[in-house]
């Protein structure tokens, strides 16, 4: 059983930065079949994940996030930006980042490794597969993991 | 004025001073010859006189037939010279040659006079005698013409050497003056030789040293000396076609730069914003089919299984679309590649195929070249996979072998398969081009133009040979780099 002195009492938090309404559908499809509750909050680009992380304007009241699920492309505020801006923040710097996203070229995977991103994952097409990623990664972060609090 | 014509004027000059220097010594000479030949006459004419008189004297002391002999030859001499005095002389000198001729006349005829009352031999006129003394008033006047005589010829003796010395004076200041202005004019036409080819000279060579070191703003002078002129413009044509030639080639470097550029904006493009859509279509079928398959019947279910295995084709021709789109872009260098290994590596990827068809590869000795390994892994795939998927009844059988010829190292890929009509053999290699239903064989018809582009990028050619009916080789011909050891 789960050790309730060592897990809060409230879901995990994840955040997704992801532009495309019917990606952002799919994943939170996907995170509600999974075994693991979420609670999953949705930015649309860079910059509104950068206002939420630091709870700027209407994200004032926003949770920070245990996971941020970050696609690469993304209007006004790229993937890349955002993951760089993370690693320079020392009070972000120890949110774990999954870049999540369709690129599979290898100099943005070795960029983002570069930032010390968490890992990176191509999106499987099929959507089967789609969920069976989604699974794997709340298993791996909520369950696996023990994640830092601050 | 051209250096040929500066080089001509120069040899002219030299001509023009050396012949008249020539001329002028011919004619000095000539003239020359004859003060020599005026003073020879004047000489012995004096010499002639001088006898005269010596005879004169010795003839009224001892007359004698023997004197009187001599005297007339001498007479004859100084008549001969005074002969050849008046033919060369002219003007005052002739008129004096004449008087002295007239006086030879009396001479004569006075020393006539003085043999013709002359006493008999060994006999004396009587002192103080009208006969001795006509004799000596004769011989008086007989040595006064002599002496007129002689000084005459002394005062044109020595007229011919002064005028000899200054005909020389004038002859050798004359060659003088000329040699002068040779000299003055050969040392000019050099120096103005020199100037208008070395400096020009030293000119091209420093501005054909800044063109080869990459400077092309340089310029030469057009209205530069002489031939400089036009050899000037040459190479400020040559320059400029040089500089214009390679501004092409830069823009259509860019251009080529652009374009490669698009290709990787187009890989790009349709990596995610194709596939993005594509998946979320792909998606909510899946969702539909799994959360209200039932709802919607057989027929229902039929066609969503119709729209899903379309999205997953389309995902295909995306991802084969992007994959011959990367060939050209591809930076790794060519490398030996040995090809025994890359058919390995390809018969592990198409295990599943092979094993599924029961197929047989049998493989000879294969070369190395130069290439793109990974490039040549995706080869070597399509082709077997080809084989493989366009087979007949019998279990397929694919060759893969090679041959050495002059400039190639050409391998083949045969099979046993359905083959291709030559009517279609070129059509094959044309991107989207099927010469069969997707439900016979599965497939968007990109395969072989992946390989024909592989081929270019590595400087090669692929062909292929069939009846149409007993399967298939492919072609593969490199270019035999000695570099490579081809085994």
């Amino acid at each position: 059983m789960t050790d309730l002195t060592k897990e809060p009492l409230r879901p995990a938090v994840v955040l997704l930065a992801e532009d495309n309404d019917n990606d952002v559908e799919l994943t939170r499809l996907s995170f509600k079949r999974s075994k693991i509750a979420c609670e999953l909050h949705v930015v649309g680009d860079g910059e509104e994940c950068m206002a939420f992380l630091r709870r700027e304007g209407i994200y004032a009241d926003a949770p920070f996030p245990d996971l941020l699920l970050l696609d690469l492309n993304m209007p006004r505020k790229g993937g890349g930006e955002v993951m760089a801006e993370i690693a320079e923040d020392p009070d972000l710097c120890h949110l774990p980042v999954v870049i999540l996203t369709t690129s599979s070229s290898d100099a943005e995977i070795l960029k983002m490794y570069q930032l010390r991103c968490s890992s990176y994952i191509v999106k499987p097409l099929d959507f089967i597969q789609f969920q069976r990623c989604v699974a794997q990664i709340t298993d791996y972060w909520f369950e696996l993991v023990v994640r830092p609090k601050k | 004025m051209s250096i040929r014509n500066k080089l001509l004027l120069l040899l002219a000059l030299l001509v023009a001073v050396t012949a008249g220097n020539f001329a002028v010594l011919q004619w000095s000479n000539r003239d020359l010859r004859e003060l020599v030949e005026d003073a020879r006459i004047s000489n012995e004419l004096i010499v002639s006189l001088a006898s005269l008189r010596y005879l004169t004297l010795e003839y009224v002391q001892r007359p004698s037939e023997r004197t009187r002999a001599q005297w007339a030859k001498r007479y004859e001499a100084a008549e001969r010279r005074l002969e050849e005095a008046h033919q060369v002389s002219a003007g005052a000198d002739r008129l004096a040659v004449e008087g002295m001729r007239q006086n030879l006349v009396y001479l004569g005829q006075f020393f006539r006079e003085i043999t013709d009352d002359a006493p008999a031999a060994g006999a004396e006129f009587e002192a103080g005698s009208p006969a001795r003394e006509h004799r000596d008033r004769l011989t008086r006047q007989m040595l006064a013409r002599v002496q007129d005589m002689i000084s005459e010829g002394q005062r044109l003796m020595r007229k011919n050497h002064e005028s000899t010395a200054s005909f020389v004076e004038r002859r050798l200041s004359l060659i003088l003056v000329s040699e002068l202005f040779l000299i003055i004019s050969i040392v000019l036409l050099v120096i103005s030789i020199f100037y208008s080819v070395l400096q020009p000279l030293d000119r091209l060579v420093v501005s054909a040293r800044k063109v080869a070191d990459g400077d092309l703003s340089v310029k030469l002078p057009v209205h530069s000396a002489a031939e400089f002129g036009q050899i000037n413009a040459t190479f400020n044509d040559m320059v400029e076609k040089l500089e214009s030639s390679i501004r092409e080639l830069q823009t259509a470097n860019t251009a080529l730069l652009n374009s490669n550029q698009d290709l990787s904006r187009f890989a790009y493009v349709a990596s995610h914003d194709l596939q993005t859509p594509l998946r979320s279509i792909a998606g909510f079928l899946q969702l539909l089919e799994a959360d209200y398959g039932q709802a919607i019947g057989t027929e229902g279910h039929e066609w969503l299984r119709r729209a899903l295995q379309s999205t997953s084709i389309l995902q295909e021709i995306i991802s084969d679309l992007l994959a011959y789109s990367r060939i050209d872009s591809a930076t790794e260098p060519l490398e030996p590649v040995p090809l025994e290994p890359v058919v390995q590596s390809v018969m592990v990827l198409l295990d599943a195929p092979i094993r599924e068809s029961g197929a047989r590869i049998e493989t000879g000795e294969l070369p190395t070249v130069s290439g793109d390994r990974a490039q040549l892994v995706q080869l070597f795939q399509n082709l077997i996979n080809n084989a493989i998927k366009f087979r007949c009844d019998a279990p397929p059988v694919v060759r893969i072998g090679s041959t050495l010829t002059a400039d190639t190292v050409q391998v083949s890929v045969a099979d046993n398969g359905i083959g291709i009509a030559p009517q279609f053999q070129d059509k094959v290699f044309e991107i989207f081009q099927r010469l069969h239903k997707q439900s016979k064989y599965p497939g968007n018809g990109i395969g072989l133009t992946v390989c024909q582009r592989i081929m270019q990028r590595h400087g090669g050619r692929i062909a292929v040979q069939s009846d149409g009916k007993n399967g298939s080789t492919f072609l593969l011909d490199f270019p035999r780099d000695p570099a490579v050891p081809s085994t």
